[in-house]
């Protein structure tokens, strides 16, 4: 009883089924941990993105003034994301569409909301990238422990059925060192749990505010395009 | 720049968190504590006996560990073993405190009473078990070894032996201390095979309950010796 079992041990000892498993588990939680960082940093900035361009758009200015600025960024190399990609769609299309005058003002409408809806999906999907990975690390990966488990166990106990004497001792190491395996799968799965349902709550609030301003941004293309007819009418 | 931020920093968030989990789980993965070594057993030997007409006899030979119980069955033996076992199991204090009691008990031996007799023999142990811990205060090692002599007195003078106990019982209990020094755990590692005397053994040490010389010791020494430590018992002293 004098011997210490420290967890380098355990793992060395165990058999290479389980030493494969926790090893999967070990990839599954680094990346697992990796996307969920990364995700949080990406709709943190997103948010951000958000409200200071809801900020800057309510704000008054010149709808054209506001996407000659982002003109500038897109020139440097730096493609447009989140909000500002629904704008620049939304409002590239209403002006091209708007310039041949043989077009109604419902179509040219029509035509810049399909554009603003293309970007929004487009913008979701770039949000929920690396989701699902983490539903399926969240889902398996305690099964994939358990696999561990029952395999160490099954092999301790296949090797106390040599011994004469059956002895807690002879199987408490590898049933110990199996169990490993389970918490390293419930260690893995928790956070990204945890994180999926946080992430997905996140992804949806994000796409609802969206479609917010793809409805507040065609009102006010609406009012502009029948106010530009007129004016080429009168 | 964004890359760097967006590949960059998760991957080393990732690394350190994970370094972290695994250093801490290695570094305080939890042991099985240190045995409190052989010491314990020649003590249970003395104190067991120390009602007054077995310590007359008994106090006399210069060594008081295994002597009572190799002689009963073997004379012949006796002067070879005492020498070779102090020096084996007892760390240089715990010697002298096993040697000191001896010195006194003799003289007044004929005049006391065998109370007065009992409460001379436990003051005198407990002075120089004071004189110890002031004395070895500066060095853990011998701070560990007094403290371990405190409880080990302490549950030997709690301890009754059942009838059934034989010699050649080993009862080995582990027991959990916290920092005050209250025991919170007693559990049997290793059977002698004899539940009544597991049973004595363990409520000795329920009995003692508390030790509170343990409070005193460094948290690290604590943590390293008396979190979770190992007290064998064994009636060594008895004559069938």
């Amino acid at each position: 009883m004098n011997e210490e079992l420290g967890l380098i041990e355990l793992i060395l000892g165990a058999s290479i089924t389980v030493q494969l498993v926790m090893l999967l588990l070990v990839l599954a939680s680094v990346t697992s941990w990796y996307m969920i960082v990364q995700r949080m940093i990406l709709l943190r900035r997103t948010d951000d993105a958000l409200l200071d361009f809801e900020e800057q758009f309510w704000s008054g200015v010149d709808l054209a003034e506001l996407y000659r600025e982002g003109n500038q960024a897109v020139n440097d190399g730096q493609p447009p994301t989140g909000i500002e990609s629904i704008f620049r769609a939304g409002f590239k299309e209403f002006s091209r569409l708007s310039q041949q005058s043989d077009i109604d003002a419902d179509a040219v409408l029509e035509g810049a909301r399909r554009a603003m809806r293309v970007a929004t999906l487009r913008e979701g999907d770039r949000l929920e990238m690396h989701l699902p990975f983490l539903a399926s690390v969240g889902s398996t990966s305690p099964y994939i422990g358990l696999f561990g488990t029952v395999w160490g166990i099954m092999h301790s106990f296949r090797g106390l059925a040599n011994a004469t004497q059956a002895t807690l001792a002879a199987v408490a190491p590898g049933i110990s060192e199996a169990l490993i395996a389970t918490a390293m799968g419930l260690f893995a799965a928790i956070p990204a749990v945890l994180a999926y349902n946080r992430f997905a709550a996140r992804v949806d609030g994000l796409i609802n505010r969206y479609d917010t301003f793809v409805d507040e941004f065609s009102g006010i293309l609406q009012r502009q395009s029948y106010a530009v007819r007129s004016r080429n009418r009168g | 720049m964004d890359r760097t931020f967006y590949i960059g920093f998760p991957l080393a968030a990732t690394v350190l968190l994970h370094a972290v989990l695994i250093a801490f789980l290695t570094l305080r993965w939890p042991e099985t504590k240190t045995v409190i070594a052989a010491t314990p057993k020649p003590r249970a030997i003395q104190a067991t006996i120390i009602s007054a007409e077995q310590l007359r006899p008994k106090k006399q030979p210069p060594a008081p560990k295994a002597t009572p119980k190799k002689k009963a069955p073997a004379p012949k033996k006796t002067p070879p073993k005492p020498k070779p076992q102090p020096k084996k199991q007892a760390p240089p204090p715990d010697t002298t405190v096993k040697q000191k009691p001896p010195e006194p008990t003799p003289e007044p031996k004929p005049e006391f009473t065998e109370t007065e007799l009992a409460a001379l023999t436990r003051t005198e142990m407990d002075a120089v078990l004071d004189r110890e811990t002031t004395a070895a205060a500066g060095t853990n090692a011998s701070m560990t070894d007094t403290v371990a002599a405190v409880i080990q007195q302490a549950v030997v003078s709690r301890w009754t032996r059942p009838p059934s106990a034989r010699n050649g019982m080993v009862a080995r209990l582990e027991i959990q201390l916290v920092p005050t020094g209250d025991v919170v755990g007693v559990s049997v590692l290793q059977s002698s095979g004899n539940t009544a005397f597991d049973r004595s053994a363990i409520s000795a040490v329920e009995r003692a309950g508390r030790f509170p010389e343990v409070a005193q010791l460094k948290p690290n020494l604590f943590e390293r010796d008396f979190r979770r430590f190992q007290l064998i018992f064994r009636p060594e002293d008895l004559r069938y």
